[in-house]
């Protein structure tokens, strides 16, 4: 039982970690229905800054958080004005879909290219070596903390969007977008807003995420396709549904590496949520 | 002889009752003129007739067979075909392309469907636009369009939502002969419509919705001096002689 | 008698004999597997086309079919010597199979709903290959070379002409029946279903029953084009016939030649494959994937230039051209121009 219940507290840990992740692309579907494929990419560069930034700088991971954080929302601005604008107003679907591919292939190629292709990861973190210990349950303190920071970043994101102006234009945006410029509001200024904070929140993530996991260029499509799957399950646009999303893909992914075998664990959350898929189709859990 | 039957016909969307118990027969040969307030429950009639909505209770019978709960595509094949209150037509093809998409149902094969479609298009007098985008037609265009589509796969019952919404008088006069021009050729018409002079001059019984149920049905005549229709629905400057 | 001799006839018909006689005059080895390439993922791109531009579901999991009908073939050949030219269909037909159960439980999803599940589903069936030790699991399968009967067991070792002329046959078989069925009424069915599925279910269009019809088309060119690949590179492990990278080398063809249309993923194959062998050549041999880094940044470029394709991009060109030649040709006969 008590490896039961140590292998539930590690899951939704590590879902929160993934929920972090996808929770900056269903912002950006609200807004504008766009999918941005090279999500997991930025995460990837994210991970890379924040590991130099360890390795090169001795900035803890910690630490990085407001640069990554930073640095991607620049990134994500830059992202948005040259691309992903004139992308949408050409409106042809699968146009914006391909082009977000396009973005993926270059950052990851480029940094195949500028960093090889090397596995990188940190033994050890100061002050979050070892495990702490909840009633008898073991959990990594880097898992630990992660999943600490998920949370405040999600409430610090739910509290964005439902409290603050800017929030709750982003969320008129995201239901009607033609009353939105009726009432005055500048469109491209707030899908501008809500792309870039999008981006930024993987720059949380990927300091996040860098901690519990190796670093490689390959290592954005993976967590891509997870936080997809996150935001398809959870149902696009609702930021709770991608956390409990988030938290059943960490609590399969744990699950069936214990109790199955390792090597079955990514291929295990996909097989689950097909079945949920087709369970309740049309817009996943709770989305809209 | 009643062609399309519907009995006791309900319709729930969770608390709403759209649908309260509705019952009546069209005969061959006429049209049903369905009229009432907004939200009265027309549109959702007609979407379970068509099996758009699956109904909670009831039954529709069409020439004697069964068709609730069957799919649209069913309900199509078996000879009943509408159109809908916002005239959709496919955007990106030209108008013969258009209604050669319901001539399918009869034929596969592409020139006989292009003659069947040719000849709908005729028949609602839009033949020199065939091969025109259907983009660019007027909205009475686009309405006779629409007609043609569900005309084309020659239904035995054929219900037009809210066809004469949004046109000028003359373009209603014209829609109307054409209505009368297809009755007159054997079909079986349904008519939702708030246009009430256009519907009084077509129909050959009128049926009245009020919040999901029928209040009352009758000749045109009869309705027009129905109070409690003219209470619910036409207003009292309406009077018809 | 008029139609044969348009321009656009004379035209494909110069194009063809151009291609006819291309293996004769271009004997390297590398030029042929260029064009080789360039035949394959043309018919990739097409089939891709069938349910990605016309019925509107972006399938990023192609490569199931490519590896399913790769893998069918090839455990034919091996253990019962039966031949790739049926190997083939059998291959094409597993895709099918696949298609088919694929496409059931995912009738009801649209858009970006069935392109999540699509990737979803290919990196489910990779894993599963690749833990399957009955067809050699991640090792993969090694097809023995044979020399005697090249024809019989489709195999050429000499020059690759072989392979050329019987991808070009694929091909062309896949051209012809995807023109056939889009202008019957699949194709408007199925144009219908993807504009305006309520009112094309008022006219008698199943969403299920056409759905279904244009995945085991795109399933079937698919899965052969895989058997092909077996037998011309005589090696197959999941990764390289159900991987991600060739699913998305698909559907980019596919868009950037321009989807919904005959050409475009024809089109989009003559420009990116040779992008890509060449790039790989030159660029890529470094493992740094430079050639990789260049095809998105041409992607990102086209899409912002011309999102509809490159077609689009030539439409008015080859228009131009083609109102040339007709012009032309009406001065020979004696009209005015």
């Amino acid at each position: 039982m008590d490896l039961f219940l140590e292998a539930l507290v590690n899951g939704a840990s590590l879902g929160m970690a993934y929920a972090l992740a996808a929770i900056g692309l269903t912002i950006i579907w609200g807004v504008m229905e766009i999918i941005n494929f090279a999500h997991g990419d930025y995460l990837m560069l994210a991970m890379y800054i924040s590991f130099f930034s360890f390795s090169l700088l001795g900035i803890h991971p910690l630490f990085s958080i407001p640069i990554t954080f930073g640095v991607l929302a620049v990134l994500g601005a830059l992202t948005y004005l040259t691309i992903i604008k004139g992308v949408l107003k050409s409106n042809v679907l699968l146009s914006q879909i391909v082009v977000t591919f396009g973005i993926s292939i270059f950052l990851q190629n480029g940094t195949l290219f500028v960093f090889s292709p090397n596995f990188r990861a940190i033994a050890n973190i100061p002050w979050l070596t070892g495990s702490i210990s909840i009633g008898g349950i073991f959990l990594p303190k880097t898992l630990f903390i992660v999943a600490l920071v998920s949370l405040i970043t999600c409430l610090a994101l739910f509290y964005f969007i439902h409290r603050t102006t800017t929030g709750k234009t982003i969320l008129a945006m995201a239901m009607d977008r033609e009353m939105v410029q009726l009432v005055g509001v500048n469109a491209d200024r707030v899908e501008l807003i809500a792309f870039s904070l999008g981006i930024a929140t993987l720059g949380i993530a990927g300091s996040c995420l860098m901690m519990v996991t190796y670093v490689s260029p390959r290592v954005g499509f993976l967590y891509g396709l997870i936080a997809f799957t996150a935001v398809a399950l959870g149902g696009f646009g609702s930021i709770p549904g991608t956390i409990i999303a988030g938290v059943i893909i960490g609590v399969t992914e744990i699950f069936t590496a214990l109790y199955i075998g390792p090597e079955y664990k990514y291929v295990a959350i996909f097989v689950v949520y097909l079945l949920i898929l087709i369970w309740r189709p049309k817009k996943g859990l709770l989305g809209w | 002889m009643a062609l399309l039957e519907v009995i006791e016909l309900t319709k729930t969307f969770g608390g709403l009752v759209a649908n309260n118990r509705i019952s009546f027969s069209v005969d061959q040969e006429t049209i049903l003129g369905i009229i009432g307030p907004n939200g009265s429950g027309k549109t959702t009639l007609f979407n379970c007739i068509s099996g758009f909505y699956s109904t909670n209770s009831g039954q529709v019978i069409l020439a004697g067979r069964k068709i609730t709960g069957r799919a649209p595509h069913g309900v199509c094949r078996l000879g009943l075909a509408r159109t809908f209150q916002i005239a959709e037509v496919f955007t990106r093809m030209t108008v013969l392309e258009n209604v050669m998409v319901g001539a399918f149902k009869r034929d596969k094969r592409l020139g006989p469907a292009r003659d069947m479609a040719m000849e709908t298009l005729r028949l609602v007098g839009l033949l020199i636009k065939a091969n025109e985008p259907s983009k660019g037609l007027s909205p009475p265009e686009r309405r006779r369009l629409s007609l043609a589509m569900a005309l084309v796969t020659a239904p035995q019952v054929l219900m037009l939502d809210e066809a004469m919404a949004g046109l000028l008088p003359a373009e209603i006069d014209e829609l109307l002969n054409l209505i009368r021009d297809i009755k007159k050729q054997g079909m079986t018409i349904l008519v939702i419509e708030h246009v009430i002079d256009a519907v009084m001059s077509i129909a050959d019984t009128i049926m009245v919705l009020e919040a999901g149920k029928v209040i009352a049905t009758g000749t045109p005549h009869e309705i027009a001096a129905n109070d409690r229709v003219i209470e619910a629905y036409l207003g009292k400057g309406y009077r018809h002689a | 008698m008029k139609r044969l001799t348009s321009p656009k006839i004379m035209l494909m018909g110069l194009v063809l004999v151009i291609l006819l006689l291309y293996p004769f005059f271009l004997k390297s080895s590398f030029a042929q597997h260029v064009m080789i390439m360039v035949f394959m993922y043309a018919s990739l791109g097409l089939a891709w086309d069938v349910i990605g531009g016309h019925a509107n579901l972006f399938s990023f999991g192609q490569a199931a079919f490519f590896g399913v009908g790769a893998y069918t073939s090839t455990m034919l050949y091996m253990k019962l010597g039966l031949t790739p030219w049926v190997g083939m269909f059998a291959g094409g037909g597993m895709a099918v199979l696949l298609g088919l159960m694929i496409g059931f439980p995912t009738s009801n999803l649209r858009g970006h709903y069935f392109a999540i599940a699509s990737l979803a589903l290919l990196v489910v069936m990779e894993a599963l290959f690749t833990n399957w030790t009955f067809i050699g699991g991640a090792k993969g399968i090694s097809i023995p070379v044979v020399n005697d009967r090249p024809w019989l067991d489709m195999q050429f070792h000499q020059t690759k002409t072989g392979y050329y002329f019987i991808i070009m046959g694929l091909l062309l078989i896949t051209m012809i029946t995807t023109w056939l069925i889009l202008r019957s009424w699949i194709g408007f069915y199925l144009r219908a279903l993807r504009e305006a599925p309520d009112v094309a279910a008022s006219l008698g269009a199943n969403n299920l029953l056409y759905r279904l019809i244009a995945i085991a088309i795109s399933a079937f060119f698919t899965g052969w084009v895989g058997s092909f690949h077996a037998q011309y590179v005589l090696y197959l492990d999941p990764p390289s016939v159900m991987g991600i990278d060739l699913s998305v080398r698909i559907v980019l063809i596919a868009i950037f030649g321009g989807s919904g249309t005959l050409w475009g993923p024809v089109l989009g194959a003559a420009i990116l494959a040779p992008l890509m062998e060449l790039s790989r050549v030159w660029l890529g041999g470094l493992g740094y994937g430079l050639d990789h880094m260049l095809l998105g940044l041409l992607i990102v470029i086209l899409c912002l230039i011309e999102p509809n394709g490159v077609i689009k991009l030539i439409a008015q060109p080859v228009n131009w051209v083609m109102n040339i030649a007709k012009v032309k040709k009406g001065v020979l006969e004696g009209g005015t121009p």
